[in-house]
């Protein structure tokens, strides 16, 4: 049962004559999502917006239009999606052999649990330490700001969350197929190819498509080393919205919210995550 | 070619658990051989030392003249039907089945009718294109088997294949995985704990307690002769009574208690020494009529304490001064069963009392 299921079934169903409270509970339903989705809501009027202060609201695509001219923020929307592909790759590939790593390595007594344990640290640490920590890093290297040091420090940033996704499916992974495989002829190798990864591939799209939304939504790391005309996105519009914030920003917040609801569509249809 | 299945003195440790100790045996080609025995006795580890996918602490592992004790599972003329299946999920069933001989570079077209041969011979005709989990749990069993044997294995290894189907489903099933391997004339070496299932299936029967090996022998030998308290106790219901050994001039027995059993003299026992012995109900009549002249009967006066009817037999509970013995009888007619309180007398051939060594 999903999560909207139950709690559909705990709401109860609106045609149940005896729930006297039940449009109380309709109005409250509302304000909820009121409150979940109103900023976004908000984002998408303003970019249909034509009057930019005014008490009215009238309809324009104008903003849309001007965007295509912007190329300061497609140029940041085509890095960051660039960033997010590499970083989706390097990321999905480390996951895929750190989840190897953690449950089949023969780990000496107790020291399985500590380095699971030190992969997933970084979940709950202050990604501002990473930021400051990978400026450092690559200053003193003379490497200083850009594509490169971005898409390390997003590698950094995802690598836990998608280690944890394909982990999953590695531990949830019925070793007799292996065993089958193997049994019936093939190789390592080929077992892994034939049997191991296509079980995991729903886990491993899923940790691709979560590495890429992450690395695409990510800020504070990118905000300490980008620089050198490699903006991402987010640095971009926020350094736009300091003083006043300008149509065309709405309009590409649109567009990524589309990016962002498209991948998540296809997340949803896995099954297994 | 003669590929006996040597198991030499073959012994498993895990880490400072020994799943197997010592356990040696040989299975003739063509034959079949269950590895009997509660859960953790060792029998799913032996089975996989075969395979490949556990390596022996100790001992060898010889395919004929050929020693496959470490040898990698994917180079073994072995192949095994798991227990729960382990069908590829992401492949047709075609797929599944076809598995080993695309390993082996079968060509595609020869691939697609050795799959469709295999699939006739389970009895799924044209099923190739079919998902795994469109298939009933029976199905799915099939498929396995067949995904086995389509290499054309020396030796079939199979780890509790029915323990997930229904009774009805298993009792069928055992019938036809019984008449396959005798048609096909692989070698199977079947683990289960099912006693009954090992009883209608093997030709021989190797039963295993705490990683050692209790008894080998056919069903027959097994059920009729139990060298062991354990086996006795393990294979089917039994009356097991413990004593002492005694020995008297040219008669012996076990005293249990209030009942002393004669059995033949022990030249391997001495007077005095701790033994049991088992005697399986339907052995016992009520009546002295065991024996008929010919055997020597073991005749007993007791009470009967109580009644079980079951439908074709009733278990009937007899009191011995205190010693409780359980005997079956076939229900021909309700009207013939003892009452409970009534005086009895039982009786069996002596020489269906089991003397348990160890």
């Amino acid at each position: 049962m999903s999560v909207a299921d139950s709690i559909r079934d705990r709401v109860g169903s609106d045609s149940d004559p005896n729930d006297g409270a039940g449009s109380g509970l309709k109005l409250a339903t509302l304000l909820t999502y009121l409150f979940l989705y109103g900023p976004i809501l908000v984002v998408v009027l303003m970019s249909f917006d034509a009057g930019r202060y005014g008490l009215r609201w009238d309809f324009t695509t104008e903003w849309y239009a001007s965007l295509a001219t912007r190329s300061d923020l497609i140029g940041s929307l085509w890095l960051s999606i660039q960033i997010g592909i590499v970083v989706m790759i390097i990321s999905t590939v480390l996951a895929v052999v750190a989840a190897f790593g953690l449950s089949r390595f023969d780990w000496p007594k107790r020291k399985g649990p500590i380095a699971t344990y030190l992969i997933f640290v970084p979940l709950t640490l202050p990604i501002i330490i990473y930021g400051i920590g990978l400026f450092v890093f690559f200053t003193q290297l003379g490497i200083g700001r850009g594509f490169f040091p971005i898409v390390v420090g997003h590698v950094l940033y995802t690598l836990p969350f998608a280690t944890l996704v394909v982990g999953a499916g590695v531990i949830d992974l019925d070793r007799s197929l292996e065993e089958a495989a193997m049994d019936l002829g093939a190789d390592p190798l080929t077992t892994f190819r034939e049997v191991t990864l296509p079980a995991l591939m729903p886990n491993i799209v899923a940790a691709a498509l979560f590495s890429f939304t992450l690395s695409f939504d990510e800020f504070l790391i990118s905000f300490f080393v980008s620089g050198g005309g490699a903006v991402p996105l987010p640095v971009r519009i926020w350094g736009m919205v300091r003083a006043d914030i300008e149509p065309e920003v709405y309009a590409i917040s649109v567009v990524v919210l589309l990016i962002s609801i498209v991948i998540a569509a296809m997340a949803t249809r896995l099954r297994r995550f | 070619m003669t590929s006996t299945l040597h198991v030499d003195s073959v012994t498993k440790d895990f880490g400072s658990v020994r799943a197997v100790e010592d356990v040696s045996f040989t299975v003739d080609e063509g034959k079949f051989v269950t590895l009997l025995g509660p859960s953790g006795c060792g029998k799913t580890t032996t089975l996989r030392m075969i395979a490949g996918f556990e390596t022996p602490t100790e001992g060898r592992v010889r395919l004929g003249d050929h020693d496959i004790t470490t040898e990698e599972p994917y180079l073994r003329p072995t192949s095994m039907v798991f227990q729960n299946y382990a069908l590829f999920p992401h492949k047709t069933v075609g797929e599944n089945v076809g598995f080993g001989l695309k390993m082996r570079d079968v060509p595609a077209d020869e691939r697609s009718d050795r799959v469709a041969k295999m699939l006739e011979l389970i009895e799924l005709p044209g099923i190739e294109d079919r998902g795994i989990d469109e298939l009933s749990g029976g199905q799915q069993q099939r498929v396995a088997l067949a995904r086995a044997l389509i290499t054309e294995p020396e030796v079939l290894l199979l780890d509790e294949p029915l323990g997930a189907l229904d009774l009805k489903l298993r009792k069928n099933m055992q019938v036809e995985l019984k008449n396959l391997q005798e048609e096909l004339g692989i070698t199977f070496v079947y683990v289960t704990h099912d006693q009954e299932e090992a009883l209608t299936m093997s030709d021989e029967i190797i039963i295993l307690n705490e990683g050692e090996i209790e008894q080998r022998g056919t069903p027959t030998e097994i059920y009729e002769s139990p060298r062991t308290r354990f086996v006795a106790d393990f294979i089917g219901d039994t009356n097991l009574l413990d004593g002492t050994y005694v020995e008297n001039g040219n008669s012996a027995a076990v005293e249990c208690g209030s009942v002393d059993v004669p059995i033949d003299s022990l030249s391997a026992a001495a007077d005095g020494q701790s033994l049991s012995v088992s005697i399986r109900p339907e052995k016992i009549a009520l009546g002295d009529g065991a024996g008929n002249g010919t055997e020597t009967a073991v005749t007993l006066r007791g009470e009967v304490e109580d009644v079980i009817y079951q439908g074709n037999v009733a278990k009937v509970h007899v009191t011995i001064d205190g010693t409780e013995l359980v005997l079956e009888q076939q229900v021909i007619d309700t009207v013939n069963l003892p009452t409970p309180g009534s005086e009895c007398t039982i009786s069996w051939d002596q020489e269906n009392t089991n003397v348990l060594t160890g």
